[in-house]
């Protein structure tokens, strides 16, 4: 079965290349159709792929398929699966499907480029999951800048060149940190004794990480690297502006995507890499963290209230979706990891169908300001209940996908002993607990709850606005987009264990790093002066050559 | 265990099979035929629908449910009655959720507080719905409708049954939801849209507390040493399970302080604040009324507006922990509302919107007696109340129908003539809620009364004087609308008989079910007795007779206090002996405070324009001028970094590679410099 991993990773690739070299068809019309048809189908073998790695062997099988590629540098070609990658590839090449679909609709031009680059974005994203190098990793990482720039900016609106821009800059900035991190670990790794030709293998980083002789402060700057690099992407306010710009400017395909997986890369490398393999950094600043999700919750929650334009209120109100993920993961406990994986792809499904119901709006009426709508709901029923449906899940109603991520990222936090296992805690004069962020978090239940039923209310109630008049309800494709997010949606929120289940076992290893770091930190606090010999990293790390 | 109990769980899930299968029939394609027709208004063309999308298998689905759901709930009673002691409530639970240490579980719970509620919600429901039949029939959405009456039923049973907290608030926001839905179901008018909305969000400010009282609860059991201690749950048990209240109560009261157990209580008391209309969280609730008249009965007067309460009894042992906080907390909210409620009423032309502040009122009541710690008082006349509200609301609905959708009972009047079944149903009603002639109104709210009296002389004389105001109000809706002369323009039909036909059930137990359940009356328990002790316990020996019972004190006290409300209201609005706009005149300041309802909505308007959407507002503006100038100002100055080495260098990816070139150096010097130290 490890054989399908490199297969996996390598066919968007293969298909990026196919699309780019097709001959021209002189009918534009049958062109149009064919390349849909193959985008599709392409779509499909993802899919099935990704399933038949996923459920094949049994749920919680971890695979991994490893091959050196240049040894010089200590980098191999490493790929391999457990349950939260499986969970993302799955949520990807099912968004990829339905975001393909999303295109018939509303990609005009140069459809051939379109779906090049369409494929090689899902590819990097596919190897961002996958990669089990983490060299590797940030090749991936910065390929999908090149696809999402150039699909912003040919395909994009008005301002989309400014946008695109914004977006490669801010995450090259992140990069900086991001390949810092990298490299620091590699000088670690290589000064520890690891082996050279296998230097960024995630399982020897992770084993050299969990080694308690590992000198604090460069734990501690490896975590921050990771996590500013990652916090553009997921994205942490203030590092959030450019999402907003992106999304506007974006198609609605690109912005599916966008919201639906290239945000959960963030996400990913934050669990995967900063609180995975240095939980004790994180837990000594877990309640900061939260005081970071708490700002995102809840203050893009409020700027998405007085948004006028509705592609950018649905994009804020992602922001603060991602404050979630982030305060899931500061909770420091299983019941967090699963949280947060939880409202990943809560998110992913529901994001995904709200950018694709205001971008049918849109492509109706050729206007995001929500002031001119009015109505829709009597020219559009069909388009209405999906959109009301996601709407409420998005607010976080009971039986609908999100609410299970977003309680259980409350409990988590309730229950979470991040804060008392502090050995600082009382000498930090900042009275600041992973309870109280979260429970002023929860603030975000009312503003998700007031931006996105003012939103509907904008929309769809009301009588029917001039721009409206004409406006025709969802089409056939638009339908079973939204169709195949609603079952979801409904299903996996009625049903949430089916969902936890598939990415169990990383929950599990994730949480014993947590707890081992928790034995750490007890052991550290028992002596009087631990704080001490906590910061002084220079007694611990004397050891190392 | 018998079949009826183990499967209580298919009490919710008929109703939701209702509503999936109406939805599946509205989602069905529809014939050209009556598109076209829909235009028109006409629904002739239904016969080439689909079977499942013609409006006769929406009622069936949904009411079937309904009784289906019925007829589950008492064989599960009967069986209770026959097979089991009837004091040990049954519980089953099935896991929904698990993450890590924590497990989240769905179950039903079955005790007599459970019997009483789902007997009221499927029996209300089942008349409703038929009375639904003939209101709606002319309605293009009639089978939306059913389809969101039956999502509503589920979520409300499924609360009902609810075996713990974490239950409850799913089902809470459940039923929050059908209500947004069913307020704004003509969601063109834009007073429905925002009506809906108002609803929804007031509701969650409330659940926002609760939520976080539900959190705090969770945080500080959930560690192993208190379950070790304090829950001796069985693992079969659910977290925050009803059952295990008391011993979880009895444990929080030795290991937090007093002032957190008691801010505790205030916040899960902030839930039923909200939807039980409790001031300052009830301004949704009058607006609501924007809804179909059918739902204001079902949903924003008998059954999900009582939840509230339904609530507090279910985990009052954390409310009476207690005495010196959230006790006095909750009296002092409901004796507050119980004011406010009846004084707007009085002043209310709407005859909906003065049922919905008569409801509030009411609520006050219950909730003023969960304070007094008489929580069985309390739903008594919950229990009472649902009766004769549903039955008074759907006299209005019957008024407003055969006036041709007018409210206002200025345009009303002498409408007993032509509406003879609605107005004396609507008699009934009014004097059932004014606790008169020993109608199930008197009862029940003697009880609260006498609670009052027993405990605290101002709670007692405040409640007594609402009380008074609403016989007043009350026989002034029913003077105005079905007394002296017709005032309207509007073409009075006949009364449907489909709509009638329900009311007159209704007035049975709105009549009767009061003094049924006394306690003094044919051998039978007190209503209390039986949520307290089940509902096969033995018999309490009465030392009072049913004549007593009927001449008792207090009861004699408020029948008086009703009596002059009702002479009040006669000497003012049936024999116009007092001008109104005198009245008026003389009390120029209350009669303002009370037609502006106190304010609180130009308060909140307040608040939320020039407060909050203010903030919200300088969040965006900061968000674009100071966090985005930051960026494009960095922007602009690498974009000009960038066309100085572009010079040197030929284009971006250099310039890429170069800083990160610099990043690998630096880095390389930072490490030699950090293990060099070491």
């Amino acid at each position: 079965m490890e054989f399908l991993l490199p297969i996996l990773v390598g066919l968007p690739f293969l298909a990026s290349g196919v699309f780019a070299l097709l001959p021209t068809n002189p009918n534009p019309e049958t062109e149009a159709k064919n390349l849909h048809w193959l985008a599709g189908i392409v779509s499909t073998i993802l899919l099935v792929v990704a399933s038949v790695l996923a459920f094949g062997q049994g749920v919680g099988t971890n695979l991994s398929w490893v091959q050196p590629w240049l040894p010089k540098f200590g980098l191999s070609l490493a790929f391999g699966q457990d349950g939260l990658t499986a969970t993302l590839v799955l949520l990807t090449t099912l968004l990829s499907l339905l975001a393909g679909v999303a295109s018939i609709t509303t990609i005009g031009k140069r459809l051939k480029l379109y779906y090049s680059l369409f494929f090689l974005l899902i590819g990097s994203v596919l190897g961002v999951f996958m990669a089990r190098d983490l060299f590797l990793f940030f090749l991936f990482f910065e390929l999908e800048l090149i696809p999402m720039y150039l699909l912003i900016t040919i395909w994009g609106g008005p301002r989309r060149d400014y946008a695109a821009m914004k977006f490669v800059l801010y995450t090259l900035a992140g990069s900086i940190f991001l390949v810092s991190s990298i490299l620091l670990l590699g000088f670690v790794a290589k000064a520890s004794g690891a082996p050279e030709q296998s230097l960024f293998l995630f399982s020897q980083l992770k084993q050299l990480a969990s080694n308690p002789q590992f000198p604090f402060q460069l734990q501690l700057l490896i975590f921050v690297g990771f996590f500013v690099a990652f916090s553009v992407k997921l994205p942490v306010v203030p590092l959030h502006t450019w999402l907003p710009d992106a999304h506007v400017e974006a198609p609605t395909p690109i912005s599916m995507l966008l919201a639906g997986i290239l945000l959960k890369m963030g996400a990913y490398g934050l669990l995967r890499f900063a609180f995975e393999w240095f939980p004790l950094v994180g837990k000594l600043l877990s309640p900061y963290i939260g005081l970071l999700a708490l700002i995102n919750i809840v203050y893009t929650a409020s700027i998405a209230l007085v948004q006028t334009d509705m592609k950018k209120l649905i994009a804020y109100s992602s922001v603060s979706h991602m404050g979630f993920i982030l305060l899931a993961l500061a909770a420091y406990n299983a019941t967090g990891i699963t949280a947060a994986i939880f409202v990943m792809v809560a998110h992913g499904l529901v994001s995904a169908a709200l950018f694709m119901g205001v971008g049918t709006l849109y492509g109706r009426t050729h206007s995001r300001d929500i002031a001119i709508y009015g109505g829709v709901a009597q020219k559009a029923p069909v388009l209405f209940y999906f959109f009301l449906l996601m709407s409420l899940s998005s607010l976080g109603l009971p039986l609908l996908v999100s609410f299970a991520g977003e309680s259980l990222t409350f409990y988590s936090g309730f229950i979470s002993h991040a804060f008392s296992a502090i050995p600082l805690s009382s000498s930090v004069v900042l009275p600041l607990s992973i309870q109280g962020v979260t429970a002023l978090s929860a603030v975000g239940v009312v503003l998700g709850a007031a931006y996105m039923l003012w939103l509907v209310k904008r929309l769809f109630f009301g009588p029917v606005s001039e721009a409206c008049q004409q406006l025709k309800d969802a089409t056939r494709s638009e339908v079973a987009v939204l169709s195949v997010l609603s079952v979801l949606v409904i299903g996996l929120g009625f049903f949430p264990n089916l969902l936890t289940a598939q990415f169990a076992d990383s929950t599990t290893a994730i949480a014993s790093q947590f707890s081992q770091a928790e034995a750490q930190l007890q052991r550290l606090a028992t002596p009087p002066q631990s704080a001490v010999a906590l910061s002084d990293g220079s007694s611990t790390s004397s050891t190392q050559p | 265990m018998d079949w009826f109990i183990q499967t209580l769980w298919l009490v919710p899930i008929y109703p939701l099979v209702a509503f999936l299968l109406i939805s599946l029939g509205r989602a069905l394609p529809k014939p050209l035929a009556y598109d076209a027709s829909e235009g028109h208004g006409h629904v002739d063309a239904s016969e080439a629908l689909p079977l499942l999308a013609k409006k006769e298998v929406a009622f069936a689905l949904t009411s079937g449910a309904t009784v289906l759901g019925l007829v589950h709930a008492i064989a599960s009673v009967a069986w209770l009655f026959n097979q089991h002691d009837g004091v040990t409530p049954i519980e089953q639970n099935w896991q929904w959720l698990q993450a890590g240490d924590l497990v989240l579980k769905l179950g039903t719970l079955l005790d007599a507080n459970t019997v009483m509620m789902l007997f009221v919600v499927t029996f209300i429901s089942l008349f409703i719905q038929i009375y639904t039949h003939g209101y709606m029939n002319h309605d293009k959405g009639y089978a939306k409708f059913f389809g969101y009456l039956a999502l509503f039923n589920f979520s409300m049973l499924g609360l009902v049954l609810s075996s713990n907290l974490i239950q409850t608030y799913m089902f809470w926001e459940l039923v929050g939801v059908s209500s947004y839905l069913l307020i704004g179901f003509w969601f063109h008018k834009p007073a429905a849209a925002a009506a809906s909305m108002k609803a929804f969000l007031v509701n969650r400010v409330g659940d926002f507390g609760f939520l976080i009282g539900i959190l705090l609860l969770l945080g500080i059991t959930f560690t192993s040493g208190f379950w070790q201690q304090y829950l001796s749950i069985n693992p079969e048990q659910a977290l925050l399970s009803f059952q295990g209240f008391m011993p979880m109560v009895g444990g929080l009261a030795k290991t937090i302080p007093a002032w957190l157990l008691g801010a505790i209580g205030i916040l899960v008391f902030t839930g039923p604040m909200a939807k039980s209309a409790q001031v300052p969280l009830h301004t949704w609730l009058p607006d609501a009324m924007e809804g179909p008249t059918p739902i204001s009965a079902l949903i924003h007067a008998a059954t999900m507006v009582a939840a509230g309460v339904y609530l507090i009894a279910r985990v009052f042992p954390l409310m009476a922990a207690s005495m010196d906080i959230t006790m006095p907390f909750i009296t002092i909210i409901g004796v507050i509302t119980a004011i406010v409620g009846a004084t707007i009423a009085v002043t209310q032309t709407d005859i909906k919107k003065a049922l919905a502040y008569s409801t509030m009122s009411q609520l006050g009541f219950m909730v003023t007696a969960m304070g007094l710690g008489a929580y069985t008082a309390g739903l008594f006349h919950l229990f009472t109340h649902a009766f004769f509200k549903a039955m008074l609301f759907l006299g209005s609905g019957s008024v407003i129908h055969a006036c041709e959708g007018e409210q206002d009972m200025r345009k009303m009047g002498g409408l007993m003539k032509k509406l003879p079944v609605t107005g004396i149903t609507y008699l009934i009603g009014t004097i059932a809620i004014s606790g008169l002639f020993w109608t199930s109104g008197f009862w029940s709210k003697d009880e609260i009364l006498a609670a009052a009296a027993h405990q605290h002389p101002v709670v007692y004389i405040l409640l007594s004087a609402t009380a008074g105001l609403t016989s007043f109000y009350m026989f002034r809706t029913f003077f105005l609308t079905f007394m002296g002369t017709y005032r309207g323009e509007a073409h009075v039909h006949k009364e449907d008989p489909v709509m009638t036909a329900p009311l007159a059930v209704l007035a049975v137990p709105s009549l009767l079910i009061g003094v049924l359940l006394s306690g003094f009356a044919f051998g039978l328990p007190a209503f209390g007795h039986y949520i307290t002790h089940g509902l096969m316990s033995e018999l309490p020996h009465h030392p009072h007779s049913l004549l007593d019972a009927m001449f008792n004190k207090v009861g004699n006290a408020s029948q008086m206090v009703g009596l002059t409300g009702l002479v009040l209201a006669f000497a003012v609005y049936g024999m116009k002996l007092i001008n109104t706009d005198t009245v008026k005149r003389v009390l120029a300041w209350p009669y303002e405070l009370f037609r502006n309802k106190w304010f609180f909505d130009d308060v909140y308007q307040g608040l939320v324009e020039g407060g909050f959407m203010l903030i919200a507002q300088m969040s965006s503006t900061f968000d674009k001028v100071v966090i985005d100038g930051v960026v494009n100002g960095v922007g602009c100055i690498t974009s000009g970094t960038g066309g100085l080495i572009r010079r040197l260098q030929t284009g971006r990816i250099q310039t890429y590679v170069t800083v990160l070139g610099f990043s690998v150096l630096a880095l390389v010097v930072a490490y030699q410099v950090l293990m060099v130290k070491g």
